[in-house]
């Protein structure tokens, strides 16, 4: 209900009470904090490294803990503090453009299919076949096809995401279609992109972002997992995935680089999906968790 | 004759899903950078070698005539051939099937045996420890990526405890307890995210159905806790934990690709991988055909146990 009163005319008053509400929710309040730690990080990355995260120096390979190198280096030297750094930027920004694709294109096919009968079933049939197709399988084919870049990760990762969109988005629209309010502006002649976006945008929005929190942690989790396997971010583009595929030789010597790399995912994606729990709990207790977004 | 019924009617809704899967494996070669058929010539091939090949390959013909004819082969059993190696995708796939299937059956026996009694027993004692350990193990599984509890294992079970091998794989036929024995680490790592999804859903399905009547009237004529909690209520709570297992295959297949690496199995998710890094598209597009069609069929399987697990839904 909440979201809807954003959307209404008194929204400014509201908003605040919904912001007042949301800090004082201790899950929300968790993941936000560390949403906004890592964007603080991602930020500045320039200003916290202490060593330019590319820089090679191959005698001063695989060192401890030290003041200058403050989580020491990897195989080849280089400073792992500064590489954690600059790869939040990269989790971020694979996050935050997965998502954004997957939301739009998705939230758009669902509209169309709920609202057009015709469409709905070509492009219903199209999504479950889509989502047959494990998301990860699926991106590592897309990438094999689009070749290594971060535009075409972001796209290979959020595609198998859009058909888990678009069935939401389809579904409450479904619902929504058939409320006496509709029913009751269609009657009064209100014309469909009205119709869209006074009534039925304002109740996808809830769902919506509780999904899209999903899909950034996931998006995070199968960025790391496709650099791990040498699909992913090019080798020079020092990605958390990157940094943990690269210890997979010397992590007996030094535990902390694959630790340190996979702490920082791993808090990234808990962050985000405490949010989304919290979130979800608080806009729909009904709303199931959507099993797809859980890598 | 209702259940033959239901089970007709779901085969044959499958249908156009598996064509969708074969329409987006046929894809994929179109939006492949590059010329695959030039990459196949070799680099000291000619425009007119490239044309040979390309009509050999009948990829001179009008793109809805190549999808009938790929999709004609297939239905023949009939994958294509590796770009790689020459041989054919299906004896490809034949032979990397069977560690991949192993690791999932031991996946998903071991997963369902630890899972369900978790869920279960934490919505018993709901707010109870265990309740509250499996909440935030399952919250911390989803977070943390496969190949990192894959090195969490190898690093604590065999570097430092030296209990099991870091990685390969024994087939069945070298004997259960060796081929057991190098699954063990797989199987913990790809069991976490099923065992907390399992659990998960478990434990909703079951609080759900303990506030029930028949619940109470149960513990009312002084049935003992353990048969309310484990015949009566967990009956009636199983249609959602059977479901949560089969739509589970597609997050336990993008795990094995991964954890195949981790652990060096020669299964289907590496050779995925290596014919990515390769560019071989006919076995890319085999793979998927593969995976996607076990996945439909699985969960086609999953929707007719329902009628087992509640006799109401055939009649429906």
């Amino acid at each position: 209900m909440s979201v809807i009163a954003v959307n209404s005319p008194k929204s400014s008053v509201n908003l605040r009470a919904v912001a007042g509400k949301l800090l004082r929710n201790r899950t929300v309040l968790f993941g936000l904090c560390i949403l906004v730690v890592l964007s603080l990080m991602a930020i500045f990355a320039s200003l916290l490294w202490t060593v330019d995260p590319a820089a090679i120096k191959p005698r001063l390979r695989l060192r401890p803990p030290s003041a200058a190198n403050w989580l020491g280096t990897d195989n080849l030297g280089r400073d792992i503090w500064s590489r954690l750094i600059y790869g939040s930027q990269v989790s971020l920004i694979v996050g935050a453009a997965v998502t954004l694709i997957a939301v739009m294109l998705g939230s758009l096919l669902g509209l169309i299919a709920g609202m057009v009968r015709w469409i709905d079933n070509v492009l219903m049939r199209m999504m479950d076949g889509m989502m047959a197709i494990p998301a990860i399988l699926l991106a590592i084919a897309l990438i094999g096809g689009l070749g290594p870049s971060i535009t075409t990760i972001c796209v290979a990762i959020a595609i198998p995401e859009i058909p888990r969109v678009a069935r939401m988005v389809r579904s409450v629209v479904l619902t929504v279609r058939e409320e006496a309010y509709v029913e009751a502006a269609v009657s009064m002649g209100t014309r469909l992109p009205v119709l869209m976006a006074r009534h039925i945008v304002p109740n996808i929005l809830a769902p919506l972002i509780v999904q899209a929190t999903y899909i950034a942690s996931s998006a995070i989790l199968i960025e790391a997992s496709l650099s791990f396997l040498g699909i992913g971010m090019p080798d020079e583009i020092p990605s958390w995935g990157n940094m943990m595929s690269d210890a997979r030789l010397y992590f007996q010597v030094r535990p902390g680089l694959m630790l340190f790399p996979g702490i920082c995912i791993a808090l990234t994606v808990l962050g985000i999906n405490r949010l989304g729990d919290g979130l979800r709990d608080m806009l729909d207790p009904r709303l199931a968790r959507s099993v797809g977004g859980i890598k | 004759m209702a259940i033959t019924g239901v089970l007709l009617k779901r085969s044959v809704s499958v249908i156009p899903v598996l064509g969708v899967v074969a329409l987006i494996a046929f894809m994929l070669l179109r939006f492949a950078s590059g010329d695959p058929v030039a990459q196949l010539a070799g680099d000291n091939a000619d425009a007119a070698a490239i044309a040979a090949i390309r009509a050999r390959l009948g990829l001179d013909q009008p793109l809805a005539m190549q999808f009938l004819n790929w999709l004609w082969r297939m239905l023949h059993g009939d994958l294509g051939t590796s770009i790689v190696s020459g041989q054919p995708v299906t004896a490809l796939i034949a032979q990397r099937v069977g560690p991949t299937v192993a690791v999932s059956i031991t996946t998903i026996v071991f997963s369902v045996l630890v899972g369900v009694p978790i869920g279960v027993l934490a919505a018993w004692r709901r707010g109870g420890w265990l309740d509250r350990f499996a909440m935030w193990t399952s919250v911390t599984g989803f977070a943390v990526p496969t190949f990192a509890i894959g090195y969490f294992w190898i690093y604590l079970l065999s570097m430092q405890f030296r209990l099991f091998p870091v990685q390969g794989y024994v087939p069945l036929s070298d004997g259960l307890g060796l081929f057991l024995w190098h699954l063990t680490l797989p199987t913990l790592t790809l069991s976490l995210v099923y065992i907390a999804l399992i659990a998960r859903v478990a434990r909703t399905s079951m609080l759900e159905v303990l506030s029930e009547d028949f619940v109470r009237t149960a513990r009312a004529k002084g049935l003992p806790e353990r048969i309310v909690v484990f015949k009566h209520a967990l009956r009636n709570a199983a249609v959602p934990i059977v479901s949560i297992v089969g739509i589970g295959i597609a997050l336990l297949i993008g795990g094995v690709v991964v954890t195949e690496s981790v652990f060096n199995l020669p299964g289907l998710g590496r050779l995925t991988v290596d014919s990515v890094l390769a560019r071989d598209y006919p076995v890319i597009q085999g793979v998927i055909i593969v995976f996607g069609g076990a996945y439909v069929a699985i969960n086609l399987l999953v929707d007719l146990s329902y009628t087992f697990f509640d006799p109401r839904i055939s009649q429906q």
